[in-house]
């Protein structure tokens, strides 16, 4: 191939090459708001969002299910036994219902999410990317952003919230069983510390992280998806990619989610109590 | 018409269009000859939109396409169908699928009518057995071999009757049997719908088949344009060796099976 090489790149083009990072920090923002801009100018279509909800949140249920269910059943075991020879066996409901709301049910949530359903979007779309799929869609006047993203835009920041809030519920649950059939506690004092220490907040601080992390999730997954290059092995790098950098965004945003929350939460109480 | 002035475009380090001319008159078959990574593929992106040029100009019928944003660009290329050299078949969509694609999300391309399911699945049913592949709807592509596929990406461009066809190696990777029929196809599309059509390939054989007119891409431009017989005559070592490299010009094969393709 008769090839000529360019003499001088430019600086930003030299810049762009160092500066990887901001290159794709710029690239993923202009694919959030591009796929938001052709949403508006026509939605997607409902089949397309109604098969992406069941994908991401219907399908997903059995493994959150698993996720909260289990992860109530340790709490519950370890609030135990610390706090039982220190007569405090009461508050083990309470420990478990506010560690599911505020942290680990969103947590736990949204790192299921990515592994079952965000690293297989990454694959597909990225598959589709190598193989032409996605420049054919532009060749028949489809704008992939719309036709691919918005719909799992929309079904990951919608079904997150609802899939964190099922999480708590099965966490709750699963605490129960081990502290009142295994420990031996009375259902009563599982339950009756939350309505006095629990708030709406707590609830509240939960959904709020399950939206965030849902718009991370597949932000991100789709990003890395759309920009997959070299072949198969591009592919399984994108895949891993995006599950990695998924995870950090998610443990980055977790902790000042939680910073921010509990302040705006301090502020409300000094301005209503 | 489909005007091209100038056009550039690098990749990383590459320069793989440099000041590129290039002119295809309307309902013409032009092929476009060179081997592989001169930018034939390339030069077909930008023409139908999914690149973007560093500078150029490509106008398409009064409309310039390099410069269209994208939400204009998607209007302007409805009336434009690409067949990739892969097939880029949807791989999560049937065969019925894929080719119903293009009517379902836009109707027909010429008269944007909007089609009912039943007239549907006739149009998909008649592009299949236009392109061989008849009663194969329900198939998934991942069942298909290499030439199906391809006959299946054809089919599902010219269901909807594009006025202007790209075709990208249409022909490479294929037995010569299959490859023969692949040209026969473009050829009977062709003729059926009139369309501007547009072959990159590196297979003489196939370029001499289907084409009105020849083009030799060297260096990022048009080196040589001309109709087949002046351009064979082209002094040019690559053109001879493309030519050399068949064993028999098609073109007299193409008489004798002409009640077969048209």
């Amino acid at each position: 191939m008769q090839v000529q090489h360019i003499e001088k790149p430019t600086l930003l083009t030299k810049l762009s090459t160092k500066l990887h990072f901001i290159v794709a920090t710029g690239e993923y923002t202009r694919l959030i708001i591009d796929t938001i801009k052709a949403s508006v100018v026509r939605p997607p279509s409902i089949s397309l969002v109604f098969q992406q909800l069941y994908e991401v949140g219907v399908a997903s249920l059995p493994v959150v299910a698993i996720t909260g269910f289990s992860t109530g059943m340790v709490l519950a075991a370890q609030s135990f036994y610390q706090l039982s020879d220190k007569g405090l066996a009461s508050v083990t409901g309470l420990m478990v219902a506010k560690a599911m709301m505020t942290e680990l049910g969103p947590v736990l949530t949204a790192f299921m999410l990515t592994g079952r359903v965000g690293a297989s979007m990454c694959a597909e779309l990225g598959s589709m990317r190598v193989t032409e799929q996605i420049d054919a869609l532009k060749t028949m006047a489809v704008n992939p952003n719309r036709y691919l993203l918005a719909p799992r835009f929309f079904a990951g920041t919608i079904m997150m919230p609802l899939l964190t809030i099922f999480s708590i519920i099965m966490g709750i649950f699963g605490g129960y069983l081990i502290a009142v059939y295994f420990f031996g506690m009375s259902p009563n004092s599982y339950f009756d510390p939350m309505p006095t220490h629990i708030t709406p907040f707590d609830l509240f601080t939960g959904v709020v992280k399950g939206f965030i992390f849902g718009m991370l999730i597949m932000t991100i997954c789709c990003y890395k998806g759309m920009s997959t290059t070299g072949g198969a092995a591009g592919v399984g790098r994108s895949t891993t990619n995006s599950v990695v950098i998924a995870y950090c965004c998610i443990l980055l945003s977790n902790f000042l989610l939680t910073m921010a929350l509990n302040i705006l939460h301090d502020q409300i109480s000094r301005l209503f109590l | 018409m489909i005007k091209i002035t100038n056009l550039w475009k690098h990749f990383d380090k590459l320069q793989v269009l440099a000041g590129l001319d290039l002119e295809i008159n309307t309902g013409e078959t032009l092929v476009i000859l060179g081997p592989s990574g001169i930018g034939k593929s390339v030069l077909l992106k930008h023409i139908i939109g999914i690149t973007k040029p560093d500078a150029g100009e490509i106008d398409i019928d009064g409309v310039k396409i390099s410069n269209l944003k994208e939400a204009d660009l998607y209007k302007a290329v409805r009336h434009m169908g690409m067949l990739f050299q892969g097939g880029a078949l949807f791989d999560s969509m049937n065969v019925e699928e894929n080719t119903a694609f293009y009517l379902s999300q836009h109707g027909d391309a010429r008269t944007g009518k909007r089609y009912s399911k039943k007239e549907t699945a006739d149009k998909v049913a008649e592009a299949l057995e236009m392109v061989g592949l008849g009663g194969t709807q329900k198939k998934m592509p991942s069942d298909l071999s290499g030439g199906m596929r391809k006959r299946a990406a054809l089919a599902r461009v010219i269901v909807y009757r594009p006025s202007i066809v790209l075709y990208d190696e249409p022909t490479t990777g294929l037995d010569p049997i299959i490859a023969m029929q692949i040209n026969e196809l473009i050829v009977k599309t062709q003729n059926e719908l009139k369309a501007t059509s547009i072959v990159v390939t590196h297979d003489m054989f196939s370029a001499l088949y289907v084409g009105d007119r020849l083009a030799l891409i060297r260096d990022g431009k048009i080196a040589h344009i001309a109709e087949p017989d002046p351009f064979l005559k082209i002094d040019d070592p690559l053109i001879r060796f493309l030519y050399n490299s068949i064993s028999k010009d098609p073109r007299s094969f193409k008489e004798t099976t002409n009640g077969r393709t048209n």
